[in-house]
């Protein structure tokens, strides 16, 4: 195996351990470049980007993420290993699917003002289903598509807990406003994305008349 | 091909790996040349870094003391390419001689764990022998070194 796919294999591995340790949806794509390559391209450093902008989410949700050692022992690389040829992008048409995130995406989609402000956004306009008999909390994981231009299409739950939360997240994701594309080779195209959406039980949960103005969801 | 570049800049260069050195308790090695002649940029570097990035430092230890007790708070491991120990060696090889290695020697044992130390002696065709080799490393281990990376040069 020349050596560029060896490191690209071991860094690969650590992404996906990374995220995998941290609940991260995440499936690395096979490299298609063929020959020499430095280990690391536009692409990988895609994949990095995506692993590093979801632990930020977590850890704005102020949850633990797991990063410190967990690839320890993987840590065979040097600097020598880089060789001077430069990295061809893998050929890769992007009109005629949705690209995986991470897949061979130069730069991410963004929501309008940034990551916060999504959490802001998903924070303020998501409400407890104001159902009396509904006690169910925890995550629901919705993925969807940000469009070439901008707008949130194929939405969905990756994670259910109850479909009254489910629908709700769905919903809030929805309702969205037109984020910046991605991007691959200075063209917009399609990313698929996932954000988690948590609902705790209003602390009322006996005054049903405040259940839609409690904190019910935190991102 | 090089370029010239502070230390933010250096930062912002390898901040992409930042997850990989996160998981592999890894972090950034500085080579030579000789890298601490540039301990201040060194120092700024690593007071920048995130604090879970672990620094190494390649060295031949043949430089001024004040560069070494400049680093020593932030090196987390160091590899220390000695030549050989005996002067004469050193300077056929190096052309100069290895007082100032020694003296750096000796201060690095008194202030820093041996185990985060690693000491190279390369069998140096022509200027060494196996058995030169040998006397440096016990003239090393009287002073308390413990990790030695022997390896073979390949001169060109």
């Amino acid at each position: 195996m020349p050596r560029g796919k060896s490191i690209c294999s071991v860094l690969k591995t650590i992404r996906k351990q990374v995220a995998d340790a941290n609940g991260i949806e995440y499936e690395p794509r096979e490299c298609q470049h063929q020959g020499d390559c430095r280990g690391t391209c536009p692409a990988c450093e895609a994949e990095v980007r995506y692993i590093q902008q979801q632990l930020d989410i977590r850890r704005h949700l102020g949850k633990a993420v797991a990063v410190i050692g967990i690839s320890a022992g993987l840590a065979a690389l040097n600097s020598c290993a880089i060789d001077n040829e430069s990295l061809a992008m893998p050929a890769t048409s992007v009109d005629n699917f949705a690209p995986f995130v991470g897949e061979v995406i130069e730069s991410m989609p963004e929501f309008p003002g940034g990551s916060e402000k999504m959490l802001e956004y998903l924070k303020e306009n998501t409400h407890y289903p104001d159902e009396p008999e509904l006690c169910a909390k925890g995550r629901v994981v919705v993925s969807f598509i940000v469009e070439k231009d901008g707008s949130v299409s194929d939405v969905k739950t990756v994670k259910s807990i109850h479909p009254s939360l489910d629908e709700e997240a769905v919903r809030v994701v929805k309702s969205m406003p037109k984020w910046k594309p991605g991007n691959l080779n200075g063209v917009p195209t399609r990313v698929k994305y996932t954000v988690p959406i948590t609902f705790r039980l209003p602390e009322s949960n006996e005054d049903t008349t405040d259940r839609n103005l409690s904190p019910s969801a935190d991102n | 091909m090089w370029q010239q570049m502070d230390a933010q800049q250096i930062l912002d260069e390898v901040m992409i790996d930042d997850l990989y050195f996160k998981a592999t308790n890894g972090g950034v090695t500085f080579g030579g040349g000789e890298p601490l002649l540039r301990s201040d940029e060194i120092v700024a570097f690593c007071q920048l870094k995130p604090d879970d990035w672990h620094i190494a430092i390649e060295t031949s230890l043949n430089v001024d003391i004040r560069h070494l007790q400049a680093v020593a708070p932030y090196i987390d491991h160091y590899i220390i390419d000695v030549k050989d120990m005996n002067p004469d060696i050193y300077s056929r090889y190096t052309s100069v001689d290895n007082s100032q290695v020694i003296a750096n020697l000796r201060w690095l044992i008194a202030h820093v764990y041996a185990q985060k130390i690693t000491i190279r002696l390369p069998h140096i065709p022509d200027y060494n022998t196996p058995a030169d080799i040998d006397k440096s490393r016990t003239q090393l281990e009287s002073m308390g070194f413990t990790i030695f990376d022997s390896f073979e040069y390949v001169i060109r």
